[in-house]
């Protein structure tokens, strides 16, 4: 033994010295330079930089995807890639998460206008052309609308859209099933939805579908190796010559644009300082930390920190199964006990890549009140939960809830923090961890939870829309809501607050909602975008996704440098 | 051999199917739902049950059964929930990146492994042996994910020698190699090591070397070939294994193979997907197992002669046999 100890004291000292010499085990990114200044807790930082901006376009651009199986043709869904946004252009563009009419950009259409609160016509440019010369009418659209329904995954057609009819070649009417705010837009300008002529599509191969597709957006596909890059290249003669009339996602500030896909953060972070990619998306707080720290971005990098639009909520189970169902005082000594920033912590997020919530849905969703994030919303106190405890008539340690969380939306600690956050409060917790699949099954069983950790969105962009597919009735199967329960009075709030979304409207639905405590919002994480600083602007679509034809370039931008 | 070479290919037909049943079995059972996976958060009731139909999951498990049966007897293994693509072409696409890392894995691990295990036979307990014993089994205890990124940081992001990520030249693949073959050349070095160990200890060695043959001969023309099998067994082992896919280090150097594929398909439920993978990992096994069996009867005439005596043994032999043996 005493032969071998300083051999090995050797190897291993080898190996830590091989550690430090990696980076591993410290933070490699120790440039604190200020290219936009400090910023506090909970400010968002816009991606917007001085310089001297590049005229015409720049060359390329090379963006990380994680998007690890993208098919371009027109209909095939949509799998979280960023591609089909160059290639298929739709009728309108949103200025931003949740924009209504007025605040969107016409593309395809030329106006939109209200004839009633469910009937709307639609005039398209008599221009339009796809990449391969196709004129593109009414019947184009029609046909689609149809198409993305049918053979895609934008199934909100179905439940949204009465009709769309041809009016004239180049005018439509499209009526909807409900007027709930955000419908409208949502349906002039999903991303599922795939604008192309149909002479072509139906001509065409399998194969030209795919590896050349016909399309209305400003780019094109040039070459693609399935599961790791994909090149696309500016549409020459693009039928909109006018550029004030295009959105951004119509812009082309970059004549090639590809996709490399890398699915691991870590490696995210290492293509960007390698300048391997110039601009890489993140969600977790250890990726930010490699450009930003103590609020300062890092020298020779631009950040972009857009609103979070989905949220991490808590929901209670109403039915009979649960014992929470027997007592408000019972569930509102669970959301007092629930620390909301420890949760957000917990699962990887910090102070700038996320948020604490004050309702079911995040301050980006349209309808929001402002008012509502100033207001005790069960903000987490141990204390007042040993209180409605005592006040339902339980004692420290008589009520076991099952906690339900899927492996893909939560981690680890996640579930301690909740655990020991409901053990102070005087609650005993059984979990119940499952995998994502099972977990979309579990979630509609009461017989599975008591308390479910999920996340929520809204389609529409509006808040109703997040409170929509929580509480509406008609989106259950046993008319009921994700809680189980279905609260009249809840459903006619919403119905009101859907119809007409004024302030009073909104607020009376928050606060019963509130009030009930089915439900609490914990946090919601921001999109992080950061790029070499020779971006001088980052834009980003209404759903936080990049769009890299239409970042401001600086005058000496170059990729890779 | 070649007779034996068919009869082995059409025995793997029945295996095969085996095998699809089986996993198809499993998937039908195991409860989850992609659709809903598929349509995301807000998908409505109605939605879900549309897409279902559409893609036939609501279909008895019988009908769904021999609806996947007879696409397989086409070699369509279905498309993808999620991206649409057919599974069959995302097979093939990704297939020549697998099989060009395992290729250059295995090549590695053999190249320096089985000398490396030579060298330490016949080094048996001394300084160079412990030391190698000891690299072997760091090398073979550091976990994959960990051991690649270091060589990133090292390479890639501090030296600046090599790319971290994508697909491109021959430069492309040297740190996924590395990463993913210093495990397995551990191993084969620990192997050659222990069969050679116990074959230069046996008589016809003494024998051969009383007879005053040359070092370099003994060892490589008498010791080796008849240390070969279990190191055979362990290479055939991790080729197979490796072409089903190095699903960790096809995830951090990005490298379009199909283990990040058969992944991505079992966290989403995407049955095709998975049922494919299954398929594709138990043929590459299959023809990795009948090409090991082949190169043992190539090294080892003992086995070779067994083939041959079986191909040569007239049809009425076996009851004469017995009477002498009698």
């Amino acid at each position: 033994m005493k032969k071998r100890s300083p051999f090995l004291a050797l190897t291993l000292a080898a190996a830590l010295s091989l550690s430090l010499f990696t980076g591993c085990g410290g933070n490699g990114s120790s440039s604190t330079a200020d290219s936009q200044g400090s910023v506090s807790q909970h400010e968002t930082i816009t991606g917007k930089i001085d310089g001297v901006a590049a005229t015409g376009m720049v060359d390329k651009i090379v963006i990380q995807s994680g998007a690890s199986s993208e098919d371009p043709s027109p209909f095939a869904p949509s799998v979280g890639g960023m591609a089909k946004g160059l290639l298929y252009a739709k009728l309108i563009s949103r200025n931003s998460y949740g924009a209504l009419l007025d605040d969107c950009t016409m593309w395809l259409a030329k106006s939109v206008t209200k004839v009633d609160d469910k009937t709307y016509d639609i005039e398209l440019y008599d221009y339009i052309t796809d990449s391969k010369g196709n004129k593109i009418d009414a019947d184009d659209i029609i046909f689609s609308y149809d198409m993305s329904y049918k053979e895609g995954k934008f199934q909100r057609i179905g439940s949204s859209m009465e009709s769309l009819e041809k009016t004239g070649d180049y005018t439509l009417r499209m009526t909807l099933k409900n007027t709930s705010p955000g419908t409208l837009e949502d349906l002039l300008s999903n991303p599922q939805l795939d604008i192309v002529d149909q002479g072509w599509y139906e001509s065409a191969t399998d194969e030209e579908r795919r590896k050349d597709p016909a399309t209305t957006g400003p780019y094109r596909l040039v070459s693609e190796v399935t599961g790791s890059s994909m090149v696309f290249e500016a549409v020459e003669d693009y039928w909109q010559k006018d550029t004030s009339l295009l959105p951004p996602s119509g812009r082309q500030n970059v004549k090639t644009i590809e996709f490399k896909v890398i699915t691991e953060p870590a490696m995210g972070v290492i293509a960007l300082e390698n300048h391997e990619v110039d601009f890489a998306r993140f969600n977790d707080s250890t990726s930010l930390n490699s450009f930003f720290t103590d609020g300062k971005v890092a020298d020779g990098y631009n950040l972009d920190l857009s609103d979070g639009i989905f949220t991490m909520d808590m929901f209670l189970n109403m039915s009979d199964e649960s014992i929470l169902s027997q007592s408000l005082d019972l569930r509102k000594a669970v959301l007092y006990a629930l620390n909301s920033e420890d949760i957000m912590y917990a699962a990887g997020n910090d102070e700038y890549t996320s948020f604490e919530l004050s309702t079911l849905g995040t301050p980006a969703m349209n309808g929001a009140q402002p008012e509502w994030e100033n207001e005790d919303y069960y903000d987490y106190n141990p204390e007042k939960a040993a209180e409605y405890l005592e006040a339902a008539g339980y004692e420290p340690g008589e009520i076991t809830l099952t906690f339900m969380s899927g492996t893909t939306m939560s981690n680890d600690s996640v579930r301690s923090v909740v655990v020991s956050n409901l053990e102070e409060a005087g609650f005993n917790v059984e979990l119940l961890t499952v995998d994502g699949a099972l977990f979309n099954v579990y979630r509609d069983d009461p017989t599975q939870w008591d308390l479910m950790i999920d996340f929520k969105g809204a389609g529409t962009g509006h808040i109703t829309g997040c409170w929509d597919i929580c509480f509406n009735p008609g989106s259950f199967t046993n008319g009921t809501s994700i809680c189980f329960n279905r609260d009249e009075k809840l459903v006619e709030l919403l119905m009101a607050a859907e119809q007409d979304p004024t302030p009073e409207n909104l607020n009376a639905f928050h606060y019963y909602l509130k009030d009930q405590a089915y439900c609490k919002g914990l946090y919601s994480t921001r999109s992080v975008s950061v790029c070499t600083d020779k971006i001088l602007e980052i834009a980003t679509d209404s759903l936080t996704n990049p769009i890299p034809n239409a970042m401001v370039f600086a005058e000496d931008y170059e990729s890779g440098k | 051999m070649l007779r034996y070479i068919g009869k082995r290919l059409i025995q793997m037909i029945p295996i095969l199917m085996v095998v699809a049943i089986l996993i198809f079995t499993l998937m039908y059972f195991v409860p989850g739902d992609p659709v809903k996976i598929i349509l995301g958060n807000d998908a409505t009731p109605v939605e879900v049950e549309k897409v279902r139909d559409e893609l036939g999951l609501n279909d008895s498990y019988l009908v769904q059964l021999t609806d996947y049966l007879k696409n397989l007897v086409q070699l369509n293994f279905g498309d993808s929930f999620f991206s649409g693509l057919p599974v069959r072409d995302e097979l093939m696409n990704r297939f020549p990146y697998t099989l060009m890392l395992t290729f250059c894995c295995i090549t590695c691990s053999v190249i320096f492994g089985v000398p490396i295990g030579i060298s330490c036979a016949l080094r048996a307990d001394k300084l160079a042996d412990r030391i190698w014993m000891f690299i072997t089994l760091l090398w073979s205890s550091m976990p994959g994910f960990w051991l690649a990124l270091l060589l990133v940081l090292l390479f890639s992001r501090q030296l600046g020698w090599l790319p971290s990520i994508g697909i491109g030249g021959p430069e492309y693949f040297i740190l996924p190699v590395l990463s993913n073959s210093l495990g397995s050349l551990a191993g084969i070095a620990r192997q050659t090591r222990a069969s050679m160990l116990e074959v230069i200890r046996a008589d016809f060695i003494s024998t051969a070397k009383s007879k005053g043959i040359s070092r370099r001969e003994v060892i490589w023309k008498h010791a080796l070939p008849n240390a070969l099998i279990p190191i055979i067994t362990i290479i055939g082992g991790g080729f197979g294994m490796m072409l089903g896919g190095a699903t960790i280090t096809e995830s951090i150097f990005s490298i379009p193979g199909i283990g990040l594929y058969m992944m991505n398909g079992i966290n989403n439920r995407d049955y095709p997907v998975v049922r494919g993978c299954i398929l594709y990992i138990a043929f590459m096994f299959a023809i990795i197992m009948l090409i090991t069996d082949l190169v043992y009867a190539f090294v080892d005439p003992r086995i070779k002669a067994k083939y041959v005596r079986a191909k040569k043994k007239p049809a009425k032999a076996e009851p004469e046999r017995s009477e002498v043996t009698c």
